[in-house]
């Protein structure tokens, strides 16, 4: 974390989230599950990236960070010297709040709690969550 | 050796299959799915499916096993209750399962295919074998049991392809498709190959038999020829 850069340590403490709060308890429960199955096999390894620098504010003016997710697969899979190919994009996205270690997850054009990945049954979040409030536009007429 | 891995595989795949009756948590294959619109529908349909493929597999490999010929009693039983299992519950909730298969449209139509060549071939078989054409049984019973294949085989190249590092959706699509269509292959390449007798059940007419030992007419005790 950068002491210096407000928006650095934010977009690192909400990284530090997912990665605690979804994908240490996603490789856990992936490392039970059985192989031999048609849900996609589990990845070899998963990377947190921050695609939106900036934080957002929702309609209830609470902060939160956009983040994605890419997946690394293949245990015969060649690997690029420097680790840039072998990664598949965006295979899951969402929104962290910081603030309160919240994450949300992106279905469709929906958002749902992050629980879900984990197994947990979880109803759509409303239309404020991970949505940036509409900015007010000042009337020229005042 | 075949026959064997298809059993352990519908084993594994039945053990594995324990988590979609698991009230309190999501299984990933479900979690993959959602949000549907008919999500209770859809579990209906994976959960009626996934009980009958456990039992159509296992007694599909059961009724093709040679010795299951003996007791005729037993197969006839069996494999009616496999065709009813069959017709009535996993192909209608593998219809509807195949609408909202992952990789779209070539996924929905290779699904769909395979459930039409199930239900046709198990008409025609169960057609064949009460017209006493036990190879034509036989040939539609064995397209049955490559298309349940599909479930065992298609999941081991998921896994080595996953292995490899093939993209999931692709490998989706062939992992699908081309045990669908080599099982139609299979059955056709194997059954024409293998000598046509209408009815395994009754002894083999077409079999050459050793020739009669003939006495010459001319040695032949006289006086009775025309007896009858």
């Amino acid at each position: 974390m950068n002491p210096t850069n407000p928006v650095a340590g934010v977009e690192a403490r909400a990284a530090a989230v997912v990665e605690k709060q979804l994908v240490e308890p996603l490789a856990a429960k992936e490392a039970r599950r059985s192989r031999f199955s048609r849900a996609e096999m589990p990845p070899l390894a998963r990377r947190v990236r921050m695609p939106d620098r900036e934080r957002s504010t929702d309609g209830r003016g609470a902060e939160f960070v956009s983040f994605a997710i890419d997946v690394s697969s293949g245990v015969f899979a060649r690997r690029a010297a420097d680790d840039s190919h072998g990664w598949r994009k965006d295979a899951i996205v969402g929104c962290v709040y910081p603030a309160r270690d919240e994450i949300f997850i992106k279905r469709g054009d929906k958002f749902f709690g992050a629980g879900l990945l984990l197994g947990k049954k979880t109803a759509a979040a409303d239309d404020m969550v991970c949505r940036p409030a509409p900015v007010a536009v000042a009337d020229p007429a005042h | 050796m075949w026959m064997l891995g298809l059993g352990l595989g519908a084993l594994l795949i039945g053990w594995a299959s324990r988590v979609y009756f698991d009230g309190a948590e999501l299984a990933p294959f479900v979690i993959e799915k959602l949000p549907l619109t008919h999500e209770d529908l859809w579990m209906a349909a994976l959960e009626v499916h996934v009980v009958a493929a456990s039992l159509a597999l296992p007694a599909c490999l059961l009724l093709s096993i040679k010795r299951m010929l003996r007791f005729p009693r037993t197969h006839r039983w069996l494999g009616r209750v496999t065709g009813a299992v069959i017709l009535l519950a996993l192909v209608p909730s593998g219809l509807y399962l195949s609408l909202f298969a992952k990789g779209g449209a070539p996924a929905t139509v290779g699904f769909a295919l395979s459930g039409v060549i199930v239900a046709l071939a198990m008409v025609q078989g169960v057609r064949r074998a009460r017209a006493k054409d036990y190879a034509g049984h036989r040939r539609c019973m064995l397209h049955v049991l490559a298309q349940l294949s599909v479930a065992v085989t298609s999941r081991t190249l998921l896994y080595l392809l996953d292995a490899v590092g093939i993209d999931p959706e692709s490998a989706y699509l062939f992992a699908l498709w081309a045990p669908v269509l080599a099982g139609v292959g299979f059955v056709e390449v194997y059954v024409s190959r293998r000598p046509h007798r209408r009815n395994s059940h009754a002894p083999n007419t077409l079999a050459p038999r050793p020739a009669p030992l003939r006495t010459p007419v001319a040695e032949r005790s006289q006086g009775f020829g025309n007896a009858a």
